[in-house]
């Protein structure tokens, strides 16, 4: 007892820092996130025969990729396919060992133009068919609980640069839930929304001077003015209901009430943040996770030059799939 | 003008064996078979002896000489023969002769009896120049010789009077022989190392102490009429303080494979910082461990397959959190033994290795004690007698890392706080009492602890954290232990203990934990041991092994096992308190059958256990068989099944599976065992483990068929595996400058888990592990030893990327195959250097110890980077020196 404990205790207590890439500032070609919609189907089935779907019953199910490219010089091809959830996230050998085809291609295309990556979204539709039916329950049969209290299934996404070869191919994946209705009163997830992002220009540690931070794409929108070095601490504000009460079977039979958290997750092409991951539950010591992240400006002269547009993305999530994003523009006066 | 001294060694003992019964040499005996061994558990002293007169003759010509005497010693002490080896002429071989025929000793006991043995002794005759000459009364009368110790006419007081000790430790020295040369009187100090001289008349003197062991010491003295003069003789060892090289007799073979460090060699290999459970791991069969942790890996078991005895019961671990130093002071310590695999049926309850640790008395001629101090933690030993027939020893070790650390930590930004405190220390008391023919008892306490507080706060990130850790242990053992009739001993064993691990974390400022765990663990033990000889060529090792261990966990945390785990929802803080029980009986016999020149040990053991309330049973027979080809050749081979219940918290109703099995293993093993002279021994075993039915955790879960309800399986017995592999030790015996050894471990360990494809290489499996070490001790004082290790690196999954997780915001790793690769080979090379200080009344050294010497870079484990794109090794101890010193007396 104790000695198993500490093996692995000894095993993790090895960790030490490194200078590896803050994971909160894009650099290159990546995926910050997924969204489906909707991001969970309910559907009435015979808890007797939870793979019997009645296709009636299930809507199609958009799933969009927000991708981030810096430096917006070049398109993209992309792959989205449907399949059965797998460790590591990719489709490759979700049918293995299985008789039947288990991997569907959902959409396969190109962004030529640079300046649409990211902005048009790289998009799927999952319809409802036959092709949906053998995904589900092959993923039931692959659970552990037999698809109880719900399944997900896997899309996966690889985008690879024009001009990249399969090395810099970035690979992505989410998880749409398709649900028993039990309890009866259970409903459907939606994705989150924001009433809008607040910043705030420290002073000295102090907090004045706030604003609305400006959601669109740089160019699209008119970017807030930093100085070099300077702080701004942003906070989102929820829409009212964005935090969905919601209720969830027991292995007993009986159910359990929750109220969502959302997390947030703050990306910027240059500068740092205090933060990367902020919201969520209580952590295990206690504390309620802070909202905000305050974003410090790059201050060297060589990055800003005769000035600089930031690009930032922020990333909200809830804890059952659903997903949205916002996108700002910080210019920095040198 | 020379006079004739003439100084007699102490003795040299042949070793015991069962043709010393008849006073032959055992090298003389007819070609074995290698009858049975009675263990010599007390070796002759000469309590009387008698100096030989000079030849005459050759005292005139300035001739000296060296005679070696070969005496037969009966059981009543007296000396039934004396036979000079090698003769050397002159008329020294009669003088020698006579004198030792002259000699008397308190007898030699073989297994707790007295009787004959067989003894060679060395009569020096040297030829000293004195400065004046004195007048010399005539000799004593041999009628009016004195008691033990005594010497000079016993109708006269004594005038002169002392003590022969050994320099440093000031241990009395039985048997030295005391001279006051210019009288021609000789005494030989009794068992408290005293001596006495009647009649001295007034007179300058030289005394002259003479012992084989301790270089000659001579000490003058001046005695005034009507004085009476006291003295002490600080003897010094023969080239400095060698490594002790007390010749035991050889104790009964009751298992197949079995490696000894004794206490002489385990306080000086260099890395392990004169802690010698540490040294274990240098033996072949022992793994390497990561990060230099502290526990065993032994053939390929996993560390919860291996149990570690001290004095019979069961301990939960060896070292200090984290792999610090051992529990136990060096002092304590008699012999470790390691059974890799194979070992008696007196143990059990795991189906790995056993490391068994036997503790020293606490018997003792006076106070003495040692103290320890170094860059982590000091301790300190004490030992002293109690009455006339009961002592006790004390001991304690303290960390003070915890004063060093804010020196090493980052400086604090304003608004940050961080107090990090970590903590060990160990204590032991062990009393024992010699109630004589009653038999002895000893009572051993022994207890560490490890903790680790936390302190964080910051203002600017608006999360504090209070953290707090312990592991602590305590056991109590009381041990009675008397002969029985027939030659039987009987060992009578209770024991008490109690283990806990505590961990809870908060807000800094929360008056209690959000989160929490705490386990205790309430052993109860009693063993009863039956050893000796059954008949003439068989030997009897039975018994009864009873415990009880209650296990109660408490947890507080934000936690529901009722719903499916995805998600991070805010779950309600719940208390959980669980209890598992084991309830264990046993009984246990070994035989030692000797036929001709094999040995067969037969061993039988049957456990019982009430696990949770559920009966289980297991009857684990084994075979031993040891052939002596020769009398430096010995071919062993060994088979037998070995059962263990599943760990405590996997038997839980709610988190576990009360419904597990008993998991069991069974070892078998061909090797041979080549011992050319007395201080070389090559060992070689070739091994194969087939371990069944182990533990592994699943999700699966089962359905109600009635009411549907999910029911998680948690834990099932559905995992199996396997060891191969070859051990190679060669080893130098400890005598009085050097010891040293070679191992090698050729081996694969694989594992095969439910559902598996095949099998996979277990996390700890390493190919190849190989072990020198050495230590040489210089006469004066200055000591270096060495040990190079090498490891092949343990298996590992390559990380051939990472899939961005978008509900999560994470990246899921992309693995190559299972265990496919393997991390960069571990090799170290350790040094130490002491230097002792020897005084009369005590000793002191100083050392340097320095592990990693030439600071290879050894990886034990990689990081990646957030998107599983770049790595940075994570790297053991580099070039480490750290500085000791340590004083005894």
């Amino acid at each position: 007892m104790v000695r198993r404990a500490l093996v692995w205790l000894a095993l993790l207590a090895g960790a030490c820092n490194t200078d590896f890439e803050d994971p909160s500032i894009v650099l290159d070609l990546r995926v910050l996130g997924m969204r489906a919609d909707p991001p969970e189907i309910v559907a009435p089935v015979d808890p007797e025969d939870p793979t019997d779907v009645d296709l009636a019953d299930i809507p199609p199910v958009e799933v969009c990729a927000l991708v981030a490219e810096p430096d917006r010089h070049r398109g993209a091809h992309y792959r989205m396919r449907l399949c059965p959830p797998t460790g590591g996230g990719r489709c490759e050998g979700a049918d293995e060992g299985v008789d039947e085809q288990s991997v569907f291609e959902l959409t396969e295309a190109d962004v030529d133009d640079p300046d649409l990556l990211g902005a048009q979204g790289m998009c799927a539709t999952i319809e409802p068919s036959a092709d949906l039916v053998v995904v589900v329950q092959q993923s039931v049969r692959a659970d552990d609980l037999a698809g109880f209290g719900g399944i997900g299934v896997q899309v996966d996404l690889a985008v690879t640069p024009d001009g990249g070869s399969e090395e810099d191919t970035v690979w992505a994946f989410k998880r749409v839930r398709y649900s028993p209705q039990l309890p009866a009163e259970r409903v459907a997830n939606t994705n989150p929304t924001l009433a809008g992002i607040t910043g705030a220009r420290d002073a000295s540690g102090e907090r004045d001077r706030d604003f609305e931070i400006p959601l669109g794409r740089c160019g699209d929108v008119t970017p807030f003015l930093v100085a070099p070095g300077e702080r701004i601490t942003m906070l989102p504000r929820e829409a009212e209901g964005a935090r969905e009460d919601y209720v969830l079977p027991t292995f007993d039979g009986g159910e359990r009430h929750y109220t969502e958290n959302l997390t947030y997750q703050w990306h910027a092409t240059a500068g740092e943040w205090s933060r990367f991951d902020t919201g969520g539950p209580i952590d295990a010591v206690g504390n309620d996770p802070p909202l905000d992240s305050r974003w410090r400006a790059p201050h060297d002269a060589d990055e800003i030059g005769d000035g600089l547009d930031v690009r930032m993305w922020i990333v909200q999530r809830d804890e059952r799939g659903g997903q949205a994003w916002y996108e700002s523009c910080a210019h920095v006066v040198p | 003008m020379r006079l004739p001294v003439v100084v007699a060694v102490v003795l040299a003992l042949l070793g015991g064996s069962a043709a010393a019964q008849d006073g032959a040499r055992r090298d003389e005996q007819p070609a074995p078979p290698p009858a049975k061994k009675p263990v010599l558990t007390r070796p002759p002293e000469l309590v009387q002896g008698a100096a030989p007169e000079y030849p005459p003759a050759a005292a005139a010509a300035g001739l000296e000489a060296a005679v070696k005497v070969r005496l037969t010693i009966d059981a009543t002490g007296a000396v039934t023969d004396a036979v000079v080896v090698a003769p050397v002429g002159n008329g020294f071989d009669e003088a020698a002769v006579a004198a030792a025929r002259q000699y008397r000793f308190r007898p030699a006991e073989w297994d707790g009896v007295p009787g004959p043995i067989t003894v060679e002794t060395t009569i020096h005759f040297k030829l000293e120049k004195v400065e004046a000459p004195v007048e010399r009364p005539a000799p004593a009368p041999a009628a009016r010789q004195s008691a033990p110790g005594h010497a000079g006419d016993a109708r006269k007081p004594v005038t002169i009077e002392g003590r022969a000790l050994e320099r440093g430790v000031r241990r009395r020295l039985a048997g030295v022989i005391v001279s006051v040369s210019e009288l021609g009187l000789d005494a030989v100090t009794d068992e408290e190392g005293r001596f006495y001289f009647h009649g001295v008349p007034p007179g300058k003197y030289t005394l002259v102490a003479v012992d084989e062991k301790f270089d000659r010491f001579r000490r003058s003295l001046e005695l005034a009429a009507g004085e009476k003069i006291d003295v002490t003789l600080y003897l010094r060892p023969v080239g400095g303080n060698p490594y002790e090289t007390v010749v035991e007799g050889e104790r009964e073979v009751l298992e197949v494979t079995r490696r000894t460090l004794d206490r002489r060699q385990m306080t000086t290999v260099p890395g392990t910082f004169g802690d010698p459970i540490r040294v274990i791991q240098t033996l072949p069969g022992v793994a390497r461990t990561p990060f230099g942790g502290g526990f065993l890996l032994i053939r390929g078991s996993n560390p919860d397959d291996s149990g570690v005895f001290i004095d019979g019961h069961r301990v939960p671990l060896l070292f200090h959190f984290l792999g610090g130093p051992s529990i136990l002071n060096p002092e304590f310590l008699e012999r470790i033994d390691l059974y890799p695999g194979g070992f008696p049926a007196r143990f059990g309850r795991a189906h790995g290795g056993i490391v068994s640790v036997e503790t020293r008395s606490a018997k003792s001629d006076g106070v003495h004690g040692s103290a320890d101090v170094d860059l982590l933690d000091s301790g300190a030993y004490l030992r002293f007698p109690v009455g006339e027939h009961a002592a006790l020893a004390v001991a304690g070790r303290r960390s003070y890392i915890d004063k060093l650390l804010p020196f090493v930590l980052p400086e604090e930004k304003p608004g940050q706080t961080l107090i990090v405190v970590p903590i060990y220390y160990d204590y032991q008391a062990r009393f024992d009492y010699d109630a004589g023919r009653e038999g002895k008892a000893t009572l051993f306490l022994i207890g560490s602890g490890d903790t680790l507080d936390v302190l964080s706060e910051d203002s600017d990130a608006e999360e504090t954290l209070s953290l707090n850790s312990a592991i602590r242990f305590l056991r109590i053992i009381g041990t009675y232990k008397r002969p029985v009739m027939r030659g039987f001993d009987l060992t009578l064993s209770p024991a008490w203990g109690r283990d806990s691990v505590t961990f809870a974390a908060s807000q800094s400022d929360a008056a209690t934990a959000f989160t929490s765990l705490g386990i205790r663990q309430d052993t109860l033990a009693y063993r009863m041991r039956l050893e000796g000889k059954l008949v003439k060529n068989v030997l009897l090792d039975a018994g009864l092994d009873l415990e009880s261990r209650v296990t109660r966990y408490t947890i507080r945390a934000a936690l529901d096992f009722d719903v499916r785990t995805d998600g991070d929802r805010n779950e309600p803080v719940t208390s959980t308190s669980r209890a598992t029980d084991m309830y264990g009986y046993a009984a246990h016999a070994d035989l030692a059958i000797d036929l001709g020149r094999a040995r067969l040990i037969p061993g039988i053991r049957f456990d019982g256990y009430l696990l949770d309330g559920k009966p289980r049973y297991s009857l684990d027979p084994r075979l031993v068989l040891r052939y002596a080809l020769d009398d430096h050749w010995t071919a062993k081979g060994y088979i037998g099944l070995f059962h263990q219940p599943p760990q405590p918290e996997a038997l839980d109703e709610q988190f576990g599976n009360p419904d597990l099995g008993l998991e069991w293993a069974v070892h078998t093993g061909l090797g041979g065992e080549w011992k050319p002279t007395k201080l070389w021994t090559a060992d070689a075993e070739v091994y194969y483990i087939d371990r069944n039915d182990l533990v592994e955790f699943t999700q699966d879960a089962t359905v109600d068929p009635m009411t549907g309800e999910l029911d998680p399986v948690n834990f099932r017995n559905s995992r199996i595996g396997d060891t191969v592999g070859l051990e190679v030790l060669l080893r130098r015996e400890v005598t009085r400058n050097l010891y040293g050894w070679l191992s090698y471990t050729l081996s694969r360990t694989r594992e095969l888990e439910f559902d598996d494809s095949g099998y996979e290489l277990s996390t700890f499996d390493q190919t190849h592990v190989g072990n020198a070490v050495a230590s040489y001790k210089f006469n004066n004082g200055w000591e270096l030893g060495a040990r190079y290790r090498y490891a092949t690196g343990r298996p590992s999954t390559p990380i051939v990327g990472g899939t961005f997780d978008a509900d999560d915001g994470d990246f899921r790793t992309v693995s190559g195959g299972f265990r496919t690769a393997r991390r960069k080979a571990f090799q170290q090379t350790d040094v130490r250097v002491e230097k002792t200080w020897v005084f009369d009344t005590w000793m002191m050294g100083a050392y340097l110890d320095i592990q990693n010497l030439f600071n290879v870079e050894n990886v034990e484990a990689t990081q990646y980077d957030y998107r599983k794109r770049e790595s940075a090794p994570v790297t053991s101890v580099p070039f480490l020196p750290v500085l000791g010193v340590r004083g005894q007396w």
